[in-house]
């Protein structure tokens, strides 16, 4: 149902190892692919794949409506290629926004002497992403810097379709039904840079800054307006990684942005402002299994949505359990692997609550 | 000493081994697309959405989208209704069917030798249905021979012959003719408007009338039917000569002989008026009427559409969900009036240039028409009769111009050829031709 207001719901670029310990998108000690955070693969000795898919489901009330909804999303999908044993380039595509979400409503028109049932039906189909090409080295034993350029993507689809429901009046000639789409696409430029520092063999910590140069909004097709623009937020991430004990680590995450002043009035109308996400993880290496560690995560997530629902602020909270499986390696490296996460939480604002469930997985294949 | 240096088996395992993992990682990971369908949640109003279409219903004047209306006749003859009609002042109405029979044989098989002729004389059998009239009484037939050379396809009853580079009157209207034939009375104890019961009559005839009517390549050659009783009318649902001759190889045997009908029409009083601001469709020779039509570019708006109660709005900018042609009825002439439920369907016309023989394109709004009850004909019976326009419209509006093109309908009977009662309909004034609109304007905002 958030995917309904402003720029749609946020989808952050996060995989499953991220998920499962609450992180907000900053390099932890499993190397993995993070879009606007190349030094997460800095680890990787492989040219390595990797894919996030997350199946959604849950329930939705609003009012005295209710109902069940359900997708599939890929959040992630990138490639990193190691640049000898101190560096590496990525490429990745992920998502920012998604706006997959309908209204329906009955109601009667007073037509041609008869009160007329009708159904609009309104339907909003996309979503927002960023295509990435990075790049990190490591400075010293202890110090890494990253940095990614790119563009966003996407596009989205607003249908309605109007139907007139004459089963209850035979006698009215047919009326066709009415419908309209319009379509636009998103372009714009977006940086980053990262900074990883290990102060020592059992702390990690990550900063990455993301800037975004305007999110341009071109009708397409037969959709009639004009191109707009909106100025996206510099977004502040920071991060840490502390092993508490072998084989116990403490992960936690922040990362702020600021949506006020976007230049766009519609979308000014309904911004939030200021919002944070924060999160925070527990990663256990319970025992080995198949090819290599079995890694047990938990972990506790909270956020504020940046666009109200209905003129109230929607803010989201999941607690989430996960593992990794290594079900490759060769010469004792872990070539391939699923992550997985699965949270439960809900989304909350004035009159609406969702409650879902949310698994991601994150398939990893390296080549040597 | 020669050292052979064997493959590593410990190798090859694990490369077999990451073979295997790999396949069914691979596998593993397709397991997971398969599942992808979207359930989306549905909120119960559009608030969120910036979308507010508007309905309207706009009805068009006349004189805003009728470009021209001309009402054509002559299609079809009287001779295609495969029957014949006889009245006598009918509520002002009569009718007469003229015959023309078929050619005799020139000879005869009698037990199997082929001989020729001599013709006695013979009778004319007249079979009547839907007798409309007195009841039970008899209703007086005469037959009259023919003085005119007539052609039954344009035959009407003030012309024996009426086409484009001859026209030839009757002696006298109404093929008038001072040879009767035969006379006799046909028993109507026919409880009105029966179709499926009828009453026959046989009329002798002289061997002189026999031998008139078997001059071969005579178009003068022919029987007039007529009721001699007012306030009748019949069908003529069949005839025919029985001929009564005699074989020459043995004149002492009679045989009977029938010949059939080879044309058959029948000639109406009064001939209805040409339609002068009204439409008229069907009857025989049948009636069209077409209209040439254009949307205006501009109506009337609304608060909801243009901001205003006095604003212009353009049409191109909605969705036409619905258009209608709304004619009002009138009274048909006497004697035309339908007794029976007609169709009436509407066409598009190709080539308006070519009126009226221009071919007729698709049917719009439906092949079957829209059935109309006869009491909307009769003097109060006044009423509305809706034909849907939408597919032919909706054409101007998908194309997305500001400039509608002009469309040419016709409007003609679904029973062209086989009633002679016809449908009109008012064509100007209050209450004349109305268009009906249902249009949706979208007012989906102009941003995502």
């Amino acid at each position: 149902m958030l995917g309904s207001t402003g720029l749609g719901m946020r989808l952050e670029p996060i995989d499953a190892t991220q998920r499962a310990l609450g992180g907000v998108a900053i390099a932890g000690r499993t190397p993995t692919i993070i879009p606007g955070d190349p030094t997460a693969s800095l680890d990787l000795l492989a040219s390595t794949a990797s894919v996030t898919l997350q199946p959604m489901w849950g329930s939705y009330k609003i009012g005295s409506n209710q109902g069940e909804f359900s997708g599939t999303r890929f959040p992630v999908v990138g490639i990193a290629f190691p640049l000898g044993t101190t560096g590496v380039a990525t490429l990745t595509l992920n998502s920012f926004f998604d706006q997959n979400s309908s209204a329906s409503v009955k109601d009667t028109l007073q037509l041609m002497g008869n009160d007329i049932p009708i159904t609009d039906k309104s339907d909003l189909l996309g979503g927002l992403s960023a295509l990435r090409m990075g790049w990190a080295q490591r400075i010293s034993s202890s110090i890494a810097l990253g940095a990614s350029a790119g563009v966003y993507t996407g596009s989205v689809e607003r249908s309605v379709v109007r139907s007139f429901d004459l089963d209850s009046l035979p006698l009215v000639t047919p009326i066709k039904e009415f419908s309209d789409k319009k379509e636009w696409t998103y372009s714009g430029p977006l940086l980053s840079i990262n900074l990883s520092w290990n102060p020592n063999s059992s702390l990690q910590l990550g900063t990455a800054l993301q800037w975004s140069g305007k999110i341009n909004m071109s009708p397409i097709g037969a959709s009639e307006g004009e191109k707009q623009s909106i100025k996206a937020p510099l977004e502040l991430k920071l991060g840490g990684n502390w092993i508490i004990n072998p084989g116990v680590s403490l992960n936690v995450g922040l990362s702020s942005s600021d949506w006020s002043n976007s230049g766009y009035p519609e979308l000014d109308a309904v911004v939030v402002g200021r919002t944070t996400t924060y999160g925070i993880g527990l990663e256990w290496e319970a025992a080995r299994f198949w090819s290599g560690p079995f890694p047990l995560r938990f972990g506790y997530r909270r956020s504020t949505m940046p666009f109200t629902f209905k003129g109230h602020i929607a803010k989201e909270q999941n607690v989430s359990v996960g593992f990794s499986v290594v079900v490759a390696e060769a010469l004792e490296l872990p070539i391939a692997a699923i992550d997985v996460a699965m949270e439960r939480g809900k989304h909350s604002a004035s009159g609406l609550e969702e409650n879902f469930n949310r698994l991601t997985v994150t398939l990893r294949a390296g080549n040597r | 000493m020669i050292v052979t240096v064997l493959s590593s088996p410990k190798k090859e395992g694990v490369s077999l081994r990451k073979s295997y993992l790999m396949t069914r990682f691979s596998l593993l990971a397709l397991l997971f697309f398969a599942n992808c369908t979207e359930n989306v949640a549905t909120a119960p109003d559009l608030d969120l959405i910036d979308t507010k279409p508007h309905t309207l219903e706009v009805l068009v004047p006349s004189e805003q989208f009728v470009q021209d209306v001309t009402t054509w006749g002559g299609y079809g003859s009287a001779s295609d209704y495969g029957s014949g009609i006889v009245a006598k002042d009918f509520n002002g109405f009569s009718a007469k069917t003229i015959v023309r029979f078929g050619s005799y044989p020139e000879s005869f098989q009698l037990e199997g030798t082929e001989t020729s002729l001599k013709y006695l004389g013979g009778r004319v059998v007249l079979s009547f249905d839907s007798v409309q009239g007195p009841y039970d009484e008899s209703i007086g037939i005469e037959i009259l021979a023919t003085q005119n050379n007539w052609d039954a396809k344009t035959a009407n009853w003030n012309f024996a012959v009426d086409t484009a580079g001859n026209k030839a009157a009757w002696n006298q209207p109404g093929a008038g003719s001072s040879v009767l034939v035969a006379s006799g009375d046909l028993d109507s104890h026919l409880a009105g408007d029966s179709v499926v019961t009828f009453a026959s009559i046989s009329l002798d005839v002289d061997s002189a009338s026999v031998a008139n009517w078997g001059k071969v390549g005579d178009q003068s050659q022919g029987i007039v039917v007529a009721s001699s009783d007012s306030g009748t009318r019949l069908n003529l649902w069949n005839a025919s000569l029985v001929l009564t001759a005699v074989p020459l190889i043995n004149p002492d045997t009679i045989v009977e002989i029938p010949i059939p009908v080879s044309d058959l029409s029948f000639i109406v009083d009064p001939m209805p008026m040409d339609p002068t601001g009204w439409l008229r469709v069907g009857g025989l020779p049948s009636w069209r009427s077409v209209m040439a039509i254009k949307l205006p570019e501009q109506i009337q708006g609304s608060v909801e559409v243009c901001g205003s109660t006095d604003c212009s709005f353009d049409l191109s900018k909605s969705q036409l969900n619905l258009a209608e042609l709304i004619l009002t009825t009138r009274e048909t002439e006497v004697g035309f009036k339908p007794t029976e439920p007609l169709g009436v369907e509407v066409r598009s016309v190709l080539d308006p240039q070519s009126l009226p023989k221009s071919p007729l394109g698709e049917f719009i709004g439906g092949q079957q028409g829209v059935t109309i009850k006869p009491e909307l004909f009769s003097g109060s019976g006044q009423g509305e009769v809706k034909f849907e326009l939408t597919e032919l419209l909706k054409k101007g509006f998908d194309e997305k111009s500001s400039l509608f093109p002009s469309q040419t309908i016709a409007l003609l009977s679904s029973d062209e050829g086989s009633t002679l009662s016809f449908t009109s309909f008012e064509g100007s004034g209050n209450s004349g031709p109305v268009l009906r609109l249902l249009l949706t304007v979208p007012q989906i905002g102009t941003s995502p």
